[in-house]
């Protein structure tokens, strides 16, 4: 496209961009927290959603498809799918929420680090990022998981020290932005010292993304420690875990697909959820 | 003689808001016209709808083209139009030219857009443009990218792409406002030869003494309308509408310091600047500062190399030269940002770049600085009221209602509004940006301003009312500015005293009058030719 052409095109393009409304919220966007929503209220008050007991078994009643009464169906012992979904939801969210917390806290941390502590740390800082970004992290969660062990907490653990160094990368390239910055620049002019600059300026201008990207990590979060579940090595199977549920499903799939599409459709659609919500986020602190 | 370029009654709308309301505009073949006018005047809305650019509602009684009517033209029927019959030069090469495609082939475009030549022909028509334009070596230039160039070298080949297909008409929209003064005038130079070769050129500025050395006529814009038009010279040494008055009292050049640029507010407050020069010790003393900047894989760069300089206190040293020459290295070695490798700065007579940042810290308050770019230097989350209550120290208010107090007085000493406290820098206009910027400065109520190319980014008019309040407060709160610029006009009207930078070197000093007057240097000599001035 020759220059003229291309002027052409953005000069479209903007008046296209400057027609349409800008703080409103997509259909998608409320559907996704209407969803999430439902999730929360099942994480907190299970009670409320299906008052009948997710571990009572009842083996007269095992493997019944779908129905009025019972939605998701039965599993091989006779538990109501649809009850151990909800109440699946508290672990799988907690997990999710715990894990891109330590993710992200870990992250901030090694991305201060190197973002401010100097060319020798910097310099350490991002070959440990390396090496760490060279291992899948899903397979940086399982080693974890193979040297303390397995259980709900050291999933929860390996799935946010997988995740940091991600968040690591992300805060550490906006700190050197930030810090070489026009607007650092005039603060030390008029005589600021370091640590106001970095309360003032640094920290706020570095964290704000985090917000976005934390509501886009629970949902990844959330995949990965159900993925660990499914493997085995996170809850233990009796508790209504969704990655559990998924994987004790797996053998009655061709008799039984309920028991694995239910947890399966909430795993996803948690996931997706959270990704839509946070790229709602992420354009409105942009747009700023 | 017959119209190459017909306009009656062009009225641009953007929504509600009418932005060109009712324009007639005649270029004939060879003859250039001058759009002149503010920043919002609507003269680059009128330009870009000669080429059908604009968006919006575009509708006018008459829109023709060597009799051919543009009216209700089909994007089709433009992009042939386009590049073939009129050309378009715009202000910023950069971002015109594609940084991926060789220039040669992105020049050729039109061609092949818009012609039937073969390759081979395609190609020597364009190194024979590219030599028409004046880049040295077409065919090694065909090879390379934009980013390969240099500025002035960048818009030569924009304007290469522009004529390549001889369009009838050309439209250059601020073609030099992002150049060095040499450089500018090189490319006037260019367009004005176009314009002998015979085809019509419709010039977009705001600058009139850019344009007074080449327009044929100029049509002063304000409003989304002409309110004149006429021959250059009658236009500018008997101006009727006072739009027209105003644009050229704004030029700098020429003018004594002090003399205001400005209409409105006290007229040319006190003559001669009464020189306080009540401290013997200058208020900024440079020695042979040296500054080179080592970058892995590259030659050493000597930015700053042996600059002294003396700022005598309560007055002005312009301190000017081309984009490179190392104006904005010596600013931030006198802000003390960075290290000098051998030299020294001292304020006031003390020592300044050799202490350590915590003994300079508690004084760094004698000096403030204003940015080319003030929006850049505003926290984007902070709103003009955080900005200006962080540069107040404590020891000037302390508490929130009186640092508001002050931020409101700081906003009234530069002029502005304190409604505009809530705003955030984006949602200001350029001259409102650069005014907070000085308010912030003054802040700490500093003795010394390092004012790096404070104007550039700005309109003329703008300019001027921004030039006139450093003037002003120089005067009440005897200030000393280092003033950087890379405009002779403006160095010249602000500056008691004038040094001359060239490749890291001050290559001459001297007290402006004087300097003006009598270059003594060559290169000084020659940036004095280049720069554009009103005839008188």
């Amino acid at each position: 496209m020759s220059a003229l052409e291309v002027e052409a095109v953005a000069d479209r393009l903007a008046t296209h961009r400057s027609a349409g409304p800008r703080h409103r919220f997509g259909f998608g966007e409320i559907l996704a927290a209407l969803f999430l929503l439902f999730v929360l209220v099942a994480a907190i008050a299970p009670a409320l959603l299906s008052p009948t007991d997710p571990l009572a078994i009842d083996p007269g009643d095992a493997f019944s498809p779908p129905s009025l009464a019972q939605i998701f169906g039965t599993d091989e012992s006779g538990r109501n799918i649809y009850s151990r979904v909800v109440h699946g939801a508290a672990s799988s969210l907690v997990i999710g929420v715990s894990a891109t917390v330590i993710g992200l806290g870990l992250g901030v941390l090694l991305g201060v680090v190197a973002g401010l502590g100097g060319r020798v740390v910097d310099f350490g800082v991002n070959r440990l990022l390396e090496v760490l970004f060279a291992l899948p992290g899903l397979l940086l969660a399982l080693f974890l998981i193979v040297v303390i062990g397995p259980g709900v907490v050291t999933t929860t653990l390996a799935v946010g020290i997988s995740t940091a160094p991600g968040y690591a990368r992300i805060i550490r390239a906006q700190l050197i932005a930030v810090r070489s910055s026009a607007y650092v620049e005039a603060a030390t002019v008029q005589g600021r010292g370091r640590w106001w600059i970095l309360r003032r300026h640094l920290l706020p201008n570095t964290l704000a993304p985090l917000l976005a990207l934390g509501t886009l990590g629970v949902g990844q979060a959330i995949v990965w420690a159900s993925a660990l579940s499914f493997l085995g090595l996170g809850a233990v199977p009796p508790s209504p875990e969704w990655g559990a549920m998924l994987a004790a499903g797996r053998t009655y799939l061709s008799s039984a697909w309920w028991m694995s599409v239910f947890p399966g459709l909430f795993i996803v659609l948690t996931a997706v959820c959270a990704t839509v919500l946070g790229r709602g986020v992420q354009r409105r602190t942009r747009q700023r | 003689m017959t119209d190459l370029l017909r306009v009656e009654g062009l009225r641009v709308a953007f929504g509600e808001r009418d932005v060109v309301r009712g324009v007639d505009l005649r270029v004939g073949a060879g003859e250039c016209l001058a759009i002149v006018g503010e920043s919002g005047s609507g003269k680059s809305v009128t330009a870009r709808a000669l080429l059908g650019l604009t968006g919006g509602r575009v509708d006018a009684d008459a829109l023709a083209l060597n009799g051919r009517s543009l009216l209700g033209l089909s994007e089709r029927k433009w992009r042939e139009i386009r590049g073939r019959e009129i050309g378009l030069i715009s202000q910023d090469a950069l971002v015109s030219l594609d940084p991926f495609r060789p220039i040669g082939r992105e020049i050729g475009d039109a061609l092949r857009l818009h012609t039937r030549m073969s390759a081979s022909a395609r190609r020597g028509r364009v190194l024979e443009t590219l030599a028409e334009v004046g880049l040295p070596d077409p065919a090694l230039r065909f090879g390379q990218r934009s980013g390969d160039l240099s500025g002035g070298q960048r818009q030569r080949a924009l304007i290469a792409s522009a004529v390549v297909s001889r369009p009838p008409l050309i439209v250059a929209d601020e073609p030099t406002t992002a150049l060095d003064v040499t450089v500018q005038a090189q490319i006037l130079d260019l367009l004005r030869s176009l314009t002998r070769e015979g085809a019509g050129l419709v010039l977009i500025s705001h600058d009139l003494a850019v344009v007074s050395a080449i327009a044929d006529r100029i049509a002063v814009m304000s409003d989304g309308v002409i309110v004149e038009e006429g021959p250059t010279s009658r236009v500018l040494t008997s101006p009727v509408a006072e739009q027209t008055r105003a644009l050229i009292a704004a030029v700098p050049f020429g003018r004594p310091r002090g003399s205001r640029l400005s209409a409105g507010g006290p007229a040319a407050s006190a003559g001669p600047l009464t020189a306080p020069a009540s401290s013997p010790t200058p208020a900024l003393r440079a020695t042979g500062l040296t500054k080179t900047f080592r970058l892995p894989g590259r030659d050493p760069l000597t930015a700053v190399a042996d600059v002294s300089f003396e700022l005598p206190a309560g007055t002005t040293l312009g301190l000017v030269g081309e984009s490179g020459s190392g104006k904005s290295t010596t600013a931030r070695l006198v802000l003390a940002l960075t290290t000098p490798d051998a030299g020294e700065v001292q304020v006031e007579g003390r020592p300044w770049s050799a202490l350590g940042e915590s003994a300079r810290g508690p004084h760094r308050r004698l000096m403030g600085a204003i940015y080319q770019d003030p929006l850049s230097s505003f926290d984007p989350r902070l709103s003009v009221r955080d900005i200006l209550g962080d540069a107040i120290p404590r020891d000037i208010a302390d508490g929130r209602t009186a640092r508001l107090a002050e931020a409101r007085r700081l906003l009234g000493t530069v002029g502005l509004d304190d409604g505009l406290l809530d705003r955030r820098p984006l949602h200001l206009s350029g001259g409102q940006r650069q005014r907070v910027s000085i308010a912030r400065a003054l802040a700490p109520r500093p003795r010394i301003l390092i004012c790096d190319e404070p104007v550039s980014a700005l309109d003329v008019s703008v300019q001027a009312t921004v030039l006139d309040l450093l003037d002003e407060l120089q005067r009440e709160l005897g200030l000393s500015y280092l003033f950087i610029s890379h405009d002779l006009g403006v160095i010249q009207h602000v500056s008691d005293t004038v040094a001359v930078m060239e490749a890291g070197r001050i290559v001459e000093t001297g007290p402006t009058e004087q300097l003006f007057r009598e270059p003594r240097h060559p290169y000084t000599r020659r940036l004095l030719d280049s720069a554009p001035r009103l005839p008188v």
